[in-house]
């Protein structure tokens, strides 16, 4: 038996809690917007097949937690837009989809925050009230698309159209969604949900020594710290899933897909070579479920995706 | 160099963050190291630490920390967190030192960069849509094939909208005295492993071994 | 039959030496345990501290004088389902494979003794899911087949299950610092030159001659102690990865070892809560029993009228501890029936 398959710590109840929605509020990532569109479409895809329609709304900004946590604007500005944002799936009487860890972390953090500080709860009713909109009551969900996924993965198995037979794939799966400890489906320490949607679409999940090492990117340490930590980590971890003979990885998170996508490369460049496609969970659900590839924004990578997929292509 | 006064701390320090809401009850901290034992930046720069930064917070060595070039390495990527068994919100905390450490005029060369994108966003109410017009074509171009719109737009009324947050949140007013305030030149500075050296030409420009 | 009789709850060694000092004056007692044989937890364990004395063998003796004792009746596989208070009288109705049956006692006395923390539950260090990687419960119950492990290198993981509020444990299990110290002590001497490395928070070694013991796993076998929680255990090239910070040092570190062993904690047992509430007593907040104020007690293991507890259902504890605890109860038992009840028969 395979070392991820020997313990599972995947929470049954909390799995059983998630909904099988028929519509969500779709919550745009700026990353995934302008790095990786096909990460979008790929979402829409797989809820298309899954019976989950996803609205989006054009009044809907930046979740403002990048910014935040780069110690770059007034941490008002955060609570504020994050009260704004929210107040439009609540207008709308939606939860929430997200498909980027990063906005999804902040906005579950900053809307707790909201939630349970009054003192906070004052800037963002005070800004609601100043937009004219409706305060944020702090009542609707906000889930992680990967975790909808997982919850219909029966379905998902039976519409497979690609089987991906004998690809090695592996798993980033990012830190800002497992670190939500109060709901996350699946162990912040050896998550293994990831591997299980691999499996069931035909492939064969490799682990790797630093599968729960983060991308380096959060925060912006790319641009300040990118010599020191960055790509030396980036670098260590990368070699680890090479030496474990992985073919494609696969992200939650548009911002950890540029860090370990982008940062081959240089790290190439600089003497270790090392090509890993990496794409997002979505995407590949969408492609075994046999969206044309071409819908999928492949294009966008820097490292090339296509070598990896394209004898699952008829 | 004197050995350091237990004197010269502040509680001041602890009592900010405790009332800051964001990251309350650090003394819970047991000082075990699971933190520093799963993170990435000290794995790879272990002047970086996370156990002893917060016993310097509880302690109250607030001018080493302001001065601490260490906690701007931090990737915020929340393992510490996630392993922590004081249930301690490190990044949180990491986020608050980061603006205490602003406010005594320190850390603005890891805030500089950031800045543009700030000004960008304020404009688009979206965060790095880039500025080249080849890199935008590029991807007018793949989103338009994927029958998306050739750009995410923030509506009028959005943008409209974010840049009043800018205004009642004080944010405006925040970056024009963050743009304003000059850095402060730091007379301390730290080799790996935590020595304190006393910097002789007090220039600040040495802060790093 | 027992209408006199004394009721012992658990036949762990707290239990065992309650009944046996019970019965020694006279009194019928009736010992019961879920389990099929008596001995608890403690007739799987190999040598314990202080004086290496080996669980089973300490087992073995109680169960013999037990035996010997007319006075004391054994009821194996049985569980208590319900206990009342009834004019200064205790009815106990007993499930034994499935027939109810109802007794009346004079007194009781409540041993049923803690669990092991389930290792798994620390998705970081791998338990159940990397084979080198075992429990301090583990290494007690297959010790010869471990110590003939081809071991270069050893880790002892401490705190376990204890001193943990993110899993809902903040107490320190006690005993895991002296158990680790044992376990380091006896895979030193069956493999001298294997490394071992106890990683600790705290060394809580204060037991009669415990700070002489550890000391002499370091002085004398040199085991090595860092300071510093494990963060991680990851498989690698074969062996297992360790990650941790030597605290002392403030250095995060690495090494790879074979085997690890986690201290893990004890945690109540599953039967106290029923039982303890049934009769008016109360758990602290981490699931023991909690005991009444000393200067409000005739005797320090007192629950409620006429029901006394012993052991590790009050709160982690040595196996010295729970046979003294299991003497004072009985002490109580006893006192508490010549007040109350007049002499023995």
């Amino acid at each position: 038996m395979e070392e991820y398959q020997r313990l599972s710590l995947i929470d049954p109840q909390r799995v059983a809690n998630l909904p099988t929605p028929d519509k969500l509020f779709l919550f745009l990532s700026c990353t995934g917007s302008i790095e990786y569109p096909g990460t979008e479409r790929a979402v829409r895809i797989v809820g298309e097949k899954l019976g989950i329609e996803f609205v989006e709304s054009v009044d809907q900004t930046c979740c403002t937690g990048y910014m935040l946590t780069c110690n770059a604007v007034n941490p008002q500005l955060a609570l504020a837009s994050t009260s704004r944002n929210l107040s439009i799936p609540q207008e709308m009487g939606l939860d929430v989809g997200v498909f980027c860890n990063g906005c999804y972390g902040y906005l579950r953090e900053l809307a707790h925050l909201l939630h349970s500080n009054p003192a906070f709860k004052e800037v963002g009713d005070k800004a609601n009230e100043a937009l004219g909109r409706e305060k944020f009551r702090g009542h609707l969900k906000i889930y992680h698309v990967q975790e909808l996924w997982y919850k219909q993965l029966e379905k998902l198995t039976s519409l497979v159209k690609r089987p991906l037979t004998g690809l090695k794939i592996a798993a980033h799966y990012g830190c800002h969604y497992l670190a939500n400890k109060d709901v996350a489906i699946d162990d912040a320490q050896y998550p293994t949900f990831h591997e299980e949607i691999y499996k069931a679409l035909g492939a064969t999940p490799v682990v790797y020594k630093e599968r729960r090492a983060c991308c380096g990117y959060s925060v912006g340490r790319g641009f300040t710290h990118r010599e020191e930590t960055v790509l030396p980590h980036i670098t260590n971890k990368m070699l680890s899933a090479a030496a474990a003979g992985v073919q494609l990885m696969t992200t939650t998170c548009p911002g950890c897909n540029t860090a370990l996508d982008r940062e081959q490369k240089t790290i190439t460049a600089r003497g270790n070579a090392v090509s890993i496609p990496v794409i997002d969970l979505s995407q590949l659900i969408a492609f075994a479920l046999g969206a044309p590839v071409e819908q999928l924004g492949f294009k966008a990578n820097t490292t090339p995706v296509l070598p990896v997929l394209e004898r699952f292509i008829k | 160099m004197k050995r350091e006064q237990a004197s010269d701390w502040s509680l001041e320090f602890e009592k900010a963050i405790a009332t800051s809401g964001l990251a309350d009850d650090i003394s819970r901290c047991i000082s075990c190291g699971k933190c520093t034992g799963v993170c990435p930046v000290a794995a790879i720069s272990p002047s970086y630490n996370p156990r002893q930064i917060i016993r310097e917070v509880l302690l109250g060595n607030y001018e080493r920390i302001v001065q601490s070039e260490e906690i701007w390495r931090c990737f915020w990527c929340a393992n510490c967190a996630a392993t922590c068994p004081s249930e301690i919100k490190y990044p949180l905390l990491m986020l608050y030192i980061r603006y205490f450490s602003m406010s005594h005029g320190a850390g603005k060369k890891h805030v500089d960069p950031f800045i543009r994108f700030v000004t960008k966003a304020r404009q688009e109410a979206v965060t790095f849509q880039p500025g080249k017009p080849a890199r935008l074509d590029e991807i007018r171009a793949l989103r338009s094939s994927l029958g998306l719109s050739p750009l995410r737009i923030v509506s009028d009324d959005g943008i409209r909208e974010y840049q009043k947050l800018f205004e009642i949140t004080g944010t405006d007013e925040w970056l024009k005295n963050y743009q304003e305030t000059p850095e402060v030149p730091i007379n301390l500075s730290y080799l790996e492993g935590r020595i304190l050296v006393q910097d002789d030409s007090n220039s600040g420009s040495e802060r790093e071994a | 039959m027992l209408n006199e009789g004394v009721l012992v709850i658990g036949g762990g060694v707290a239990g065992m030496q309650a009944a046996i000092d019970i019965a020694a004056s006279g009194r019928e007692v009736a010992l019961v345990d879920k389990d099929k044989s008596l001995g608890g937890h403690v007739k799987e364990y190999g040598a314990l501290f202080p004086d290496l004395t080996v669980g089973s063998t300490l087992v073995k003796q109680k169960a013999q004088i037990i035996k010997e004792n007319s006075k004391i009746t054994v009821m194996l596989g049985t569980e208590v389902d319900k206990l009342q208070q009834a004019d200064g009288t205790i009815i106990a109705s007993f499930l034994s494979s499935g027939n109810p049956k109802e007794q009346i006692f004079t007194a009781a006395v409540i041993a049923t003794g803690f669990d092991n923390f389930n290792g798994k539950k620390y998705g970081e260090y791998g338990y159940g899911r990397y084979p080198g990687v075992i429990t301090g419960i583990d290494f007690e119950h297959q010790e010869e087949a471990i110590l003939k492990r081809p071991i270069k290198t050893a880790v002892f993981i401490k705190c376990v299950g204890s001193r943990d509020r993110s899993k809902g444990m903040p107490y320190c299990s006690k005993i895991c610092c002296m158990y680790t110290a044992k376990q380091a002590l006896e895979l030193k001497k069956a493999q001298p030159k294997a490394q071992v490395y106890v990683f600790y928070m705290d060394i809580r070694s204060n037991f009669k001659n415990g700070e002489e013991f550890v000391r002499g796993a370091m002085e004398n076998q040199h085991v090595k102690y860092i300071r510093g929680r494990v963060g991680k255990v990851i498989p690698t090239n074969g062996r297992l990865l360790i990650r941790a910070e030597d605290t002392l040092m403030g250095v995060p570190l690495e090494l790879e070892a074979d085997l690890v062993v986690l201290a893990t904690a004890m945690v109540p047992s599953q039967s106290t809560n029923s039982l303890v509430s049934q009769v008016g007593g109360k758990l602290d907040t981490n699931g023991f029993i909690l005991p009444i104020p000393m200067a409000e007690s005739e005797n320090p293991m007192s629950l409620t009228k006429g029901i006394f507890y012993a052991g590790a259902c009050g709160f982690p504890c040595d196996v010295k501890d729970a046979l003294n605890q299991g003497s004072a109860a009985a002490a109580g038992v006893l006192g508490y029936l010549q007040s109350n009840r007049g002499a023995a028969k």
